[in-house]
């Protein structure tokens, strides 16, 4: 706040004079209406929103009293979460309503970066930030090098893509880098590279006949939280619940079965099952096909001739079992996995009774980890073998939402030679390198790798990245290998952070720009699934900020699109107002906030303009869609993909994997490889075959198990708003709410073994160490995490951050210890994903 | 000196407090005589308090714009922990939060008096606050002069509650956070002048 008056100064000392009512000037106060209590209106209404705190993205409506947000429930029209939410959205108003909150633009007035090194920093006004902004971008223009410029997305609506694709784009850069593999690529992996989609599965609980958990919590994480905490208790009734986890989380902690694997080993753990379902004859033959003769041939270590067996909707079942799962019988599954044989056996048994109704519903925990890609494929295996996939009772893929995509022609128009050349250039993440083949959708390269561009940025290779804008992210917390980024980060010249609170990242930062919150300031939307339905659902402001914010997606390049057309680079103006019009008016829009209800008029038009039958729900026009918030799909149609339509090579569900076979041969052709190297480059040990089938592959430990002798595991805590409620008291108050977990500490969770081994009691301060760093927190002695393996929550250490996440930002020191400094820096290759599971951390832990 | 005299100087010293809340312009405040003329009008309620405002001054001119913005920031903006949250509701609810319940209770107290809040702050934001304890007792010394018996007693009676109720009971730790977090000895001193003039104003406005 600045005195804008000089008179607000004047003093009159006069004794006696009179004080001049209508000469004295105000400056933060001016004459209003009054408003008596008896004319005030009281009461409170419900508005429509979405919760951004995990990716549920539920639609929610908050009650706004007196122009505050008070409560939160569930959009009573959403047949996603049944108008149901979990804690996360109530915490959000912790996070709208934190004095610690982004509340100006600000620079940086210390030249130096590092952690614990005060940037020093100064409001500013927008106009001198968006200045600064626009002078740096047009250096990086008139010196012929925009590629220098890299935009890093972190969570996103779907206005994305005015941010993250028109802006670098029409600029003229390729590094447009998203945080996806920071969160489950290696997951989607194992999903596409045997069903054909890159998506995440929606599961149907309320028909499932067995719900297979793995490497997830779906009850607190996971993508359909609020579903999920609605229907579990009807599905322990009429169904079997087992969850494999090292670590007893909630969902297990109710189940049936609870099959604590050893970190890593779940490719053998799901072979072992998938062994016993193929020699027990117990695969469901109505997907996966049978014996000509129907006679099965399925008998431990013997090898089977392939054209004895016909197959139905999956491809290669035979050339699986022959490379890969004949192999595997459950006492060797036993032995890798730590998981009893009896146990393997009884699940598999249970799996084959209920088939096909069988739901394999699969987290990153089994998936993102430096070999985690067969896991993935073997446990998503496992839904083909049940004929889960695609089916009553199942995993499903989505409904499609109607909306309008982003017109890349026409944005294409508006991409100068200098923007058409450069955006080719290679990305700052390398992927699509010998060594990161990053093969998303099957094209060497198609997917990003988020952990791998603080390796760009240090290297400068590709080359050197001058500019930095970043917003909703903090890939310095985030990214396994903490180190690392900040090392990187510390040498780019300029970074602009867009955030609702400083971090870590705004500790790099040149510039931190304060951004509306997701759930109660931003105006946007978003597309999800949950419970057979697709759903677009809106972000509104549903209070009015009460400091100086911007939607970050949209505003800022608006407002930065002026800039540079005041300094005579006018394309980006030109394309988002000509982009972007009035889909009613067809008016062009004068400022950024017009711009930005254009925008998502433009996306959501066909839900709601009646100008087609798109199903769903029907919606009378703008206004109708504002005050609903959203839109649901008609309910998902089940075995879409059966009968030949699954977008595989072979056009089925594969076992064995022609899909992966062309991506991995396509990766080694464009480097004049073959496939045995390209596995060798990317941390894989087998060879020939057996690259295109689900298989086991050791574990790789960071560190030596002498010295750090036990796996660390990280989970995500369901009070996580993804890692954004560090600064709200209430996560701390209720963090008991996480099996193990205690109220205002980071535990981490120790078998009581291993604390008599050594010599550490419940509640003890530790000192946690592995190759990549050391953290200090609480010990928990908890029998719910298998001896050998400890576990501790994602979220807590923010050395940089608001009064409740650090003790003292002045000396950064964190509350707790960030998992990302223990976990050291590594990829799962093949995807481009952050390898942050599968206990690849080895640890020691002292007592301090 | 007669309570009216101490109201008049009770506008223009929480006027001036406001002002020396809001970030800080070095050439603006010196060359507005932001610090003597506080200074001069503390003399008549707290010598002690005018020396501070004395002080103030040769930091001001000895201390560099973005040191003292550097300061303020930390203190009062952040962007990370808010070192003197300068939020009433922070203070005065369990939560900690902004635009809590007392944050609405302060903007309809402005309200009420046909007053409203024209910056994007929360109304309990301590410059608001200051200023509107300003405006209050501006209007109570306007309607001595113009003899509005009865306007008299309504901002007398509004100083009395708004200043107990939203505004004093949060001064003293403010303070105690500004003196501990606070780099310069300009914000140090403007924390000791505040928790004297607050001290002054309580017996002041119970006394009206």
């Amino acid at each position: 706040m600045k005195v804008r008056r000089r008179d607000f100064f004047k003093v009159t000392f006069a004794a006696g004079a009179a004080a001049a009512i209508n000469g004295t000037s105000m400056n933060a106060l001016a004459a209003g209406t009054p408003i008596t209590k008896k004319s005030r209106a009281f009461g409170g209404e419900w508005m429509a929103s979405t919760c951004q705190g995990c990716t549920t993205w539920c639609p929610v409506e908050i009650f706004v009293q007196d122009g505050r947000a008070v409560k939160v429930r569930g959009n009573p029209y959403s047949k996603q979460n049944d108008g149901k939410v979990c804690p996360r959205a109530h915490m959000a108003l912790q996070q709208v309503y934190d004095p610690d909150r982004l509340k100006v633009p600000m620079k940086r007035t210390n030249p130096l970066k590092g952690r614990g090194v005060d940037p020093k920093f100064i409001p500013i006004s927008w106009d001198e930030a968006l200045n600064t902004i626009a002078d740096e971008m047009m250096a990086l223009r008139d010196s012929g090098e925009p590629e220098k410029l890299a935009l890093l997305r972190g969570r996103y609506s779907y206005m994305r893509d005015v941010i993250y694709d028109v802006l670098p784009k029409v600029f003229g850069s390729p590094n447009n880098i998203s945080h996806s593999s920071m969160c489950a690529e290696a997951e989607k992996f194992g999903v596409f590279y045997t069903e054909g989609k890159w998506e995440y599965r929606d599961y149907d609980l309320d028909n499932t006949k067995y719900l297979l958990v793995w490497g997830c919590d779906p009850v607190s994480s996971n993508r359909m939280v609020p579903a999920t905490i609605q229907r579990l208790g009807d599905v322990l009734d009429k169904a079997t619940v087992a969850v494999v986890d090292p670590k007893l989380n909630n969902t297990a902690a109710k189940g049936h079965e609870w099959l604590p694997v050893l970190p890593g080993t779940d490719g053998a753990l799901a072979l072992g099952v998938a062994h016993v379902l193929l020699t027990e004859g117990l695969w469901y033959k109505g997907f996966v096909g049978d014996f000509k003769d129907g006679k099965n041939r399925f008998v431990s270590g013997v090898k089977v001739d392939e054209s004895l067996f016909d197959e139905k909707e999956s491809y290669g079942l035979v050339k699986w079992w022959n490379l890969a799962v004949k192999d595997m019988p459950a006492g060797k599954a036993a032995e890798l996995s730590g998981v009893p044989a009896e146990q393997i056996e009884r699940v598999a048994r249970g799996l084959g009774k209920a088939a096909p109704n069988v739901c394999v519903w699969m987290g990153p925990g089994c998936s993102m980890h430096p070999r985690g890609a067969y896991s993935s494929m073997a446990v998503h295996a496992l839904a083909g073998l049940t004929g889960g996939v695609d089916n009553v009772g199942g995993s499903l893929q989505s409904s499609s939402i109607p909306v309008n995509k982003l017109d890349k022609k026409l944005m294409k128009t508006f991409q100068d030679e200098v923007a058409l050349k450069h955006t080719k250039f290679k990305k700052i993440d390398q992927r699509g390198y010998l060594n990161l083949p990053a093969i998303s959708k099957g094209k060497s390269g198609g997917g990003v790798s988020t952990n791998n561009v603080a390796n760009g940025l240090l290297n400068k290779d590709p080359y050197e990245i001058k500019m930095i804008i970043g917003y909703m992210n903090n890939p310095v917390f985030a990214n396994n290998g903490t180190e690392r980024w900040e090392k990187a980060l510390s040498a780019v010249p300029f970074t602009v952070h867009l955030s609702t609170h400083a971090s870590e990242f705004s500790q790099f930062a040149d510039i931190v720009l304060p951004c509306t919150t997701s759930m109660f300031e931003k105006l946007g939307y978003t597309k999800t699934k949950a419970n057979r339905y697709a759903t677009c659902t809106l972000l509104q402001p549903v209070v009015e900020p009460y400091w100086d914010v911007i939607d970050d997606e949209t505003e800022f390049p608006f407002l930065i699109s002026e800039k540079l057309k005041d300094r005579g680079f006018s394309n980006l103006y030109n394309a988002l107002t000509t982009m972007y019009k009035d889909p009613e008016s067809g008016r062009k829009a004068k400022n950024s906030k017009e711009f930005t209800e254009y925008a998502l008029k433009y996306y959501t038009a066909p839900l709601w303009d009646g100008k087609k039958d798109v199903g769903g729900d029907k919606i009378n026009g703008w206004q109708d869609m504002l005050k609903r918030g959203m839109w649901n799909s008609d309910p998902y149609q089940y075995k879409k993909q059966w009968g030949g339509k699954f977008k595989t090579v072979s056009h089925k569900f594969e076992f064995y994997s022609k899909t992966l076979k062309k991506a991995l041969e396509g990766h080694a052709e464009k480097h004049h490889v073959d496939v045995d190297r390209v596995m060798e480059e990317s941390n894989y040990t087998v060879r020939g075959e057996m690259a295109f089938v689900p298989h086991f592959e050791p574990p790789l430990r960071s560190g030596d198990m002498k010295e750090f002798p036990y796996m660390f595991i990280d989970y995500k805590s369901r009070l996580n708003r993804e890692g954004r409620s560090q600064n709200s008291p209430w996560y701390y108050e209720f963090k008991h709410v996480d099996p193990g977990d205690v109220g205002w500490h980071d535990a981490l969770k120790i078998n009581p073994a291993d604390g008599k081994t050594l010599g550490i009691d419940d509640g003890d301060p530790i000192r946690v160490s592995s190759i990549g760093g050391s953290v200090e927190c609480t010990a928990r002695l908890w029998e719910g995490i298998r001896p050998g393996t400890v576990a501790k929550s994602f979220g807590q250490g923010h050395w940089a951050y608001g009064k409740t996440a650090s003790i003292d930002y002045n000396k950064a020191q964190a509350r707790g210890g960030n998992n990302n400094t223990l976990i050291p820096w590594e990829l799962e290759r093949l995807s481009g994903s952050n390898a942050r599971n599968g206990g690849h951390a080895l640890v020691k832990i002292e007592k301090i | 000196m007669i309570v009216d005299e101490q109201k008049r100087v009770l506008i223009e010293c929480n006027r001036l407090l406001a002002a020396c809340f809001c970030e800080p312009e070095k050439v603006l405040f010196i060359e507005e005589n932001l610090c003597p003329n506080l200074a001069t009008l503390l003399t008549s309620i707290d010598s002690e308090s005018s020396k501070f405002a004395e002080a103030m001054q040769q930091e001001l001119l000895e201390t560099s714009e973005v040191d003292l913005k550097v300061d303020h920031a930390a203190l009062f903006i952040g962007p990370f922990q808010l070192n003197a949250p300068p939020y009433g509701s922070v203070y005065l609810e369990k939560e900690g939060q902004v635009m809590g319940v007392s944050t609405l209770r302060v903007a309809q107290f402005y309200e009420e008096t046909g007053i409203q809040v024209s910056e994007k702050e929360p109304a309990d934001h301590i410059a608001i606050e200051l200023e509107f304890m300003s405006y209050l007792f501006r209007c109570e010394v306007d309607a001595i002069h113009q003899e509005k018996k009865e306007d008299q007693q309504k901002f007398q009676d509004l100083q009395r509650v708004f200043f107990k109720d939203f505004l004093n009971p949060w001064i003293p730790i403010f303070c105690q956070k500004i003196e501990k977090h606070a780099n310069s000895q300009f914000y140090r001193n403007l924390a000791f002048i505040l928790n004297r003039v607050a001290k002054k104003t309580e017996g002041i406005v119970s006394l009206s």
